[in-house]
C-alpha cells in the first residue's frame, strides 16, 4: 500500500468511526448531564448518574425490563431448540420433499411482518392470550424460524458425512447422533443463532406494541416509546432510559461481537 | 356477504388441511344486548349495596388523569367504605386502549368498569355492540344530572344503535375535564405594561408588543403531532358558534367542514405564523419543549389544554394564569374541551350496581378534591376554595368555557386526528392553501359515516 | 459378511432413506419449527390477503369488499405520500449503505488483522442498538437550536447550517434517511468484508502487475468478486427500507404533514387505530408486492451490471 493509499484508508476509517460513535457518545453524555434544558450537553466534566435512577423510577423500568427478560428467557431457547432440531434434520437427513420444505423456510425469509401482523393479533385475541407474554413469545418463536432453520441447516450440512456414518455403524440412534456428534459440532452456529435471536427479540417494537397494553407488562422498548411520549420533557432521563434499554444487547454484543458479526456476515435476516 | 369469523378456528383448520381458507361459524365476539333499564325511579347508585365479597376490576388510562398514587388512594378510600369490595385497577397506556378495549369488553374476562372517551372510535362501537349499560337508572337518584353541566354529559350520550353521538342515553361519567385556554405569564404582561386580554383586539396588540420586545408571544411545539390541532381549533372556536361545531362533531344533517368560519380561521392561522408570533422551530420541537419554554418564563402566552397545567404551575406558580382565548367582538364563540375519559359499566359485569357506586365515588366531590390537589380540573361542578390564584383563574376560565363547550374536533371521525394533524401542519407550513385545507378536511370528513 | 445379508441391509437402507433413518423421524424433528412457521407466518400471510378483501372493524361482522379497499388506497393522499417516501427512503436504506459499506469494508480489508477486529466491532455497533432507542436518541440529537447536532454545528462555527431538522417539510425525510443509513451500513460492511476476504490474492496480484491503482482495483477486482454479497445486501436493505415502523413512529410519527409517512405506519393506523382492518390488510399486501418487485428489479439491474 502506498503512503497515499494508507492516508486515504485511515481518513476513511476515522470518519466512519466518528460517524458511528459520535451519536452514541453524545446520548450517553446527555444521560450523564446534571441538567440539560435544551437536550444538549451543558458540561463535559460535571456529570452525574442520578438520571439513571430517575429514568428507572419514572419509566417503570423494573417492570418493563422484567417483561422483556421473561419474553427473551422463554422465546430464545424455545426458538433455538426448534431451529436446531429442524436444522439437524434438514442438514443431515435426506427424504422426499426435503428440498421444497427447506425452500419454504427460505421463502418465508422474504415475508415482511406487515403481511402477517394483523391476522396474528386477531388469532391470539381469539385464543385469549392477547395482553399476555405468550402472545409475544409465540410470535417471536415463529418469526425466528425462517432464518434460524436456514442458518442451522447450513451448519449441520457442514458436519462431515464420515462422522455421521461412523455413528450409524456404532448403532447410534438419530437422537444420539444429534446429541453426541452433530450437535456439539454445530454449537458455535447454535450459540450464534441464540445471540442473534436475543438481540432481535429484545429490540422488537411493533409486535409487542400491538400485543401488550397493560402498564405492568409492557416491554422495555414499548415502555421507552411511551416514556418519550409523556408531556413533561426530561431530556436527561430520556437519554438515560435509552441507554438502559439498549444496554443488555450492547453488552452481549461487546462480549460476543464475533458471533454477532459472523451471523450477519451470512446475511442474517429476521422475519 | 356477512359472516362472523373466529380466526383461531380458521388457523387450526388451515394448519390441519394446509388449505388457507375455510369459513367456520364463529365462537368469538357474540355480544349480548344490554338489558333495558326498567328499575324503579330515583334509585341512588350506592343504595342497598350487596354485602357479599365482590371483586371489581376497572380499566384506567395512565398519564391522563390521576397519578398512580392518587388512584391508589381513592381505591383505598372506596374499599374502606365498602370492605367487602376488592377494587382492582388495570392501568393501560391510552394509545393502546383504543385498539384493545372493544375486544376485551366482548371477551370472557371483561372488566366491570371500562374507560372510554366520547365519539365514534370507542364509545360508539361499545354502545352499538351492547357492551356498556345505560346509566339512566341511577342518574336521577344519584344527582348525576346536576353534578355536571349538560355539555359535559352530552359527550357521553349515544343513540342506542350507535348511530349518533350526543343524544340518547348516558353511558359514562367523567372524573376529569379539560379545555383549551390561554395561559399567560403575569410578570411578562406587567413588564410589557399590559393587562390580561379580554378582547381579541387587545390580544392581537399584546402579541405584536411582545414580539417587538423580543419575547416569544405564543409558545408552540408540535413535533409530537396532536398538539398542532389546537393551533387551529383555538382560532376556529373563537369565531364559530357552538351549534356549527356540534353539528360537525355529532354528524347532524347538513354538517360540513366547508364553512366561511373555518376558512377564515385557516387564513388567520397562517397569518399568525407569518407574523412570527409562534416559537421559532415550532414544527420541530415537541409540546414538552414548548411547555418548558413557557414554564421558564420565556414566552408570554401558551394556548393549550388544562392537562398541561401541572408542569406550568410547577414552573411559574402563581405567576401564571389562565383565561379563555378572547372572543372577537360581536362574534359567537366556542371553547374546545370537555370531559376526559369516562367510566362506563360493562354489560357483562356481574355487579353492575357496585360498579355504578364506584363510578359515583370516582366522579364525585371526594375524588375531585384529590384531583384538584394534583393540579387537575374535575369534570363535576366544583367550587375551588384554595388560595392559589393560578388555580382560581383556571376554574374561572372553566366556568366561562363550560357554557360554550364543544368536543375536541378530532372526535368527529376515527381518523380525523391523523388527518387534522397532517393537514394543519401543512397549512401552517404553507404547503397547502387555506382553501385546500378546508377542502381536504371536508373530504376526509365525508368519507366516514357513523 | 456374506452377500445376501449385505444386499438385504442395503435394500433396507434404501427404503428407509439415504442415511438409514425412517422418514417419519425426520418430520418429527422438523415438526415444531414447521408448526411455528405455519401458524405465525404462512397462514397469517394468507389471511391477510383474504382480510384485504373484507370490510372489518376488528370486532363484529365482516362484509365483503372485493377490491374496494385497494381502490380506496389508490386515491388516499396519505398512502400515496407514504409510498413515495418509501421509494425515496430506499436510497438511504439501500444505496447509501451499500456504497458506504463497500468503501469501509475495502478500507478495513487493508488494515492489519489486530486492528481490524476492534474497528469492525465499533463500526457495527449502530446496527445492534434497538431501532426505538436509535429513534429516541436521534430525536434528541435533532432537537432544534439546543439539540446535540445544532450544538456541534455552533461549536465548529457552522451555526448558519442549523436547521429545524425534523420540523422542516424538506429536511424531515432526509434527516430520517440519515438515521436509516447510520443503522444499515454496518450490516453491508460486514457482508462485504467477509466477501472480500474470500477474494483470492492472485486476482489482486494480477491487477497490480497490470498497473492498476487503488480505485481500479476496487472497480475491477473487488466489486465483481462481491457479486453474491451485493445481491444479498440489496435484498436485505430493500426489505429493511419497508420495515421502518420503529424508526418513523418514534422519530417523527410520519410528520410534519406527510413528509415522513411510510406504508407500514399507515398499515398500523388503519388496522389498529381507525378500526379499518380491511384497508390495513390491503396495504400490507401491497407492501409485500412492492418489496418483491423492487427487489427483483434491483437484482436484475445488478446482475446485468456485474456481467
Amino acid at each position: 500500500m502506498t503512503k497515499r493509499e494508507l492516508w486515504v484508508t485511515n481518513a476513511c476509517l476515522t470518519i466512519a468511526v466518528v460517524f458511528a460513535l459520535a451519536p452514541v457518545v453524545g446520548i450517553v453524555l446527555v444521560a450523564l448531564q446534571v441538567t440539560s434544558p435544551g437536550g444538549g450537553i451543558t458540561s463535559l466534566t460535571n456529570l452525574t448518574l442520578h438520571n439513571f435512577s430517575t429514568a428507572w423510577a419514572q419509566g417503570y423500568m423494573s417492570d418493563s425490563l422484567r417483561s422483556s427478560a421473561i419474553i427473551v428467557a422463554i422465546s430464545v431457547p424455545t426458538a433455538t431448540l426448534c431451529c436446531t432440531l429442524a436444522g439437524y434434520a434438514f442438514g443431515t437427513m435426506r427424504w422426499p420433499g426435503r428440498g421444497p420444505l427447506l425452500g419454504l423456510f427460505v421463502f418465508a425469509l422474504m415475508i415482511p411482518i406487515e403481511g402477517t401482523l394483523i391476522p396474528i393479533y386477531f388469532i391470539w385475541r381469539d385464543v385469549g392470550i392477547v395482553d399476555t407474554y405468550w402472545a409475544v413469545i409465540l410470535t417471536e418463536v415463529g418469526y425466528s424460524m425462517p432464518f434460524g432453520v436456514f442458518w442451522l441447516s447450513q451448519a449441520f450440512r457442514g458436519v462431515p458425512r464420515e462422522l455421521l456414518e461412523a455413528a450409524r455403524i456404532d448403532r447410534a440412534s438419530t437422537w444420539q447422533t444429534f446429541r453426541l456428534v452433530a450437535g456439539p459440532m454445530c454449537m458455535p452456529a447454535i450459540t450464534t443463532l441464540a445471540a442473534l435471536q436475543f438481540m432481535w427479540v429484545w429490540n422488537d417494537f411493533l409486535m409487542p406494541l400491538v400485543m401488550i397494553s397493560s402498564q405492568g407488562r409492557l416491554t422495555a422498548t414499548v415502555s421507552l416509546s411511551f416514556f418519550q411520549g409523556e408531556y413533561v420533557v426530561n431530556y436527561t432521563a430520556l437519554a438515560a432510559a435509552s441507554v438502559i434499554v439498549a444496554l443488555p444487547v450492547v453488552t452481549a454484543y461487546i462480549f460476543l461481537q464475533r458471533k454477532f458479526i459472523a451471523g450477519f456476515a451470512s446475511g442474517a435476516v429476521k422475519a | 356477504m356477512r359472516h362472523r369469523m373466529s380466526l383461531f378456528s380458521l388457523t387450526a383448520a388451515s394448519v390441519l388441511m394446509l388449505v388457507p381458507l375455510i369459513l367456520v361459524p364463529s365462537v368469538s365476539a357474540s355480544p349480548s344486548r344490554a338489558q333495558a333499564a326498567s328499575a324503579p325511579a330515583a334509585q341512588g347508585a350506592c343504595a342497598n349495596m350487596p354485602s357479599k365479597p365482590i371483586t371489581l376490576t376497572y380499566w384506567d388510562a395512565t398519564g391522563l388523569y390521576l397519578s398512580d398514587q392518587g388512584a391508589a388512594t381513592l381505591d383505598k378510600e372506596f374499599m374502606a367504605k365498602y370492605p367487602n369490595v376488592k377494587v382492582v385497577r388495570v392501568p393501560k397506556a391510552f394509545a393502546t386502549i383504543t385498539s384493545t378495549e372493544r375486544l376485551a369488553a366482548s371477551g370472557p374476562n371483561a372488566p366491570d368498569v371500562l374507560v372510554t372517551n366520547g365519539g365514534y372510535v370507542l364509545l360508539g362501537p361499545l354502545v352499538q355492540a351492547g357492551l356498556v349499560l345505560p346509566l339512566n337508572k341511577w342518574a336521577a337518584g344519584s344527582g348525576w344530572n346536576t353534578r355536571f353541566t349538560p355539555p359535559v354529559l352530552d359527550q357521553f350520550r349515544f343513540a342506542s344503535d350507535g348511530s349518533q353521538w350526543g343524544v340518547g342515553s348516558l353511558y359514562a361519567l367523567p372524573a376529569g375535564a379539560s379545555f383549551i385556554g390561554l395561559y399567560y405569564n403575569k410578570t411578562l404582561l406587567s413588564k410589557l405594561g399590559l393587562q390580561v386580554p379580554t378582547t381579541w383586539a387587545q390580544f392581537m396588540s399584546s402579541l405584536s408588543k411582545a414580539k417587538q420586545a423580543g419575547i416569544v408571544p405564543l409558545a408552540a411545539g408540535v413535533q409530537d403531532g396532536w398538539p398542532v390541532v389546537h393551533m387551529y381549533t383555538s382560532l376556529q372556536d373563537d369565531i364559530t358558534p357552538t351549534s356549527q361545531i356540534n353539528a360537525f362533531e355529532f354528524h347532524s344533517a347538513h354538517a360540513t367542514f366547508n364553512t366561511s368560519q373555518n376558512l377564515k380561521a385557516a387564513k388567520l392561522a397562517v397569518q399568525l405564523v407569518k407574523d412570527g408570533y409562534y416559537s421559532p422551530n415550532f414544527l420541530g420541537q415537541t409540546s414538552g419543549a414548548a411547555i418548558a419554554q413557557f414554564a421558564a418564563g420565556k414566552a408570554l402566552y401558551y394556548i393549550q389544554g388544562t392537562y398541561f397545567a401541572g408542569p406550568i404551575y410547577k414552573g411559574l406558580g402563581n405567576n401564571a394564569g389562565m383565561t379563555i382565548v378572547p372572543p372577537m367582538a360581536g362574534s359567537p364563540y366556542s371553547v374546545t374541551g370537555g370531559p376526559g375519559l369516562g367510566y362506563a359499566i360493562s354489560s357483562k359485569s356481574a355487579n353492575p350496581q357496585v360498579a355504578a357506586c364506584f363510578i359515583d365515588f370516582r366522579t364525585g366531590p371526594q375524588a375531585a378534591t384529590l384531583y384538584v390537589g394534583e393540579g387537575g380540573l374535575p369534570a363535576m361542578n366544583y367550587k375551588y376554595t384554595g388560595s392559589s390564584t393560578f388555580i382560581k383563574s383556571m376554574f374561572g376560565a372553566w366556568a366561562r368555557a363550560s357554557k360554550s363547550l364543544v368536543p375536541y374536533l378530532d372526535f368527529a371521525t376515527p381518523n380525523l386526528l391523523t388527518v387534522l394533524t397532517s393537514e394543519i401542519e401543512e397549512l401552517l407550513g404553507s404547503k397547502i392553501t387555506p382553501n385546500q385545507f378546508v377542502q381536504q378536511v371536508e373530504q376526509a370528513y365525508t368519507q366516514f359515516t357513523p | 459378511m456374506n452377500g445376501e445379508v449385505a444386499l438385504a441391509r442395503s435394500k433396507r437402507r434404501a427404503k428407509a432413506g439415504a442415511h438409514g433413518e425412517p422418514r417419519l423421524l425426520a418430520f418429527a424433528y422438523i415438526a415444531p419449527a414447521l408448526l411455528a412457521l405455519t401458524v405465525v407466518l404462512l397462514v397469517p400471510l394468507g389471511i391477510t390477503v383474504w382480510l384485504s378483501l373484507e370490510h372489518w372493524a376488528g370486532v363484529g361482522h365482516m362484509t365483503w369488499a372485493g377490491l374496494a379497499n385497494y381502490r380506496v388506497l389508490l386515491h388516499d393522499s396519505f398512502v400515496n405520500a407514504a409510498v413515495k417516501n418509501a421509494l425515496r427512503l430506499t436510497i438511504f436504506y439501500s444505496v447509501f449503505p451499500i456504497v458506504i459499506g463497500f468503501l469501509i469494508a475495502s478500507a478495513l480489508a487493508r488494515v492489519n488483522a489486530r486492528l481490524r477486529t476492534p474497528l469492525r466491532a465499533l463500526l457495527f455497533l449502530p446496527a445492534t442498538i434497538a431501532p426505538v432507542v436509535v429513534a429516541v436518541g436521534w430525536r434528541l440529537i435533532y432537537t432544534p437550536a439546543t439539540g446535540l447536532l445544532d450544538q456541534v454545528l455552533r461549536g465548529i462555527g457552522l451555526s448558519s447550517l442549523s436547521q429545524d431538522w425534523l420540523g422542516s417539510f424538506n429536511l424531515a425525510l432526509p434527516s430520517t434517511g440519515v438515521v436509516a443509513t447510520w443503522i444499515e451500513y454496518g450490516l453491508v460492511m460486514v457482508l462485504f468484508l467477509a466477501g472480500i476476504q474470500k477474494i483470492p490474492d492472485e486476482l489482486y496480484d494480477a491487477a497490480r502487475i497490470d498497473g492498476a491503482g487503488h480505485w481500479a482495483e476496487l472497480w475491477h477486482v473487488t466489486l465483481p468478486g462481491l457479486r453474491n454479497e451485493l445481491m444479498v445486501a440489496i435484498v436485505v436493505t430493500v426489505i429493511a427500507s419497508f420495515r421502518n415502523f420503529d424508526l418513523v413512529y418514534n422519530l417523527t410519527s410520519g410528520g410534519p404533514g406527510t413528509a415522513t409517512d411510510v406504508p407500514v405506519l399507515e398499515v398500523y393506523r388503519r388496522a389498529f387505530q381507525y378500526g379499518d382492518v380491511g384497508s390495513g390488510a390491503a396495504l400490507g399486501v401491497t407492501i409485500v408486492a412492492l418489496i418483491a418487485v423492487i427487489t427483483l428489479v434491483a437484482l436484475a439491474i445488478t446482475r446485468r451490471w456485474l456481467r
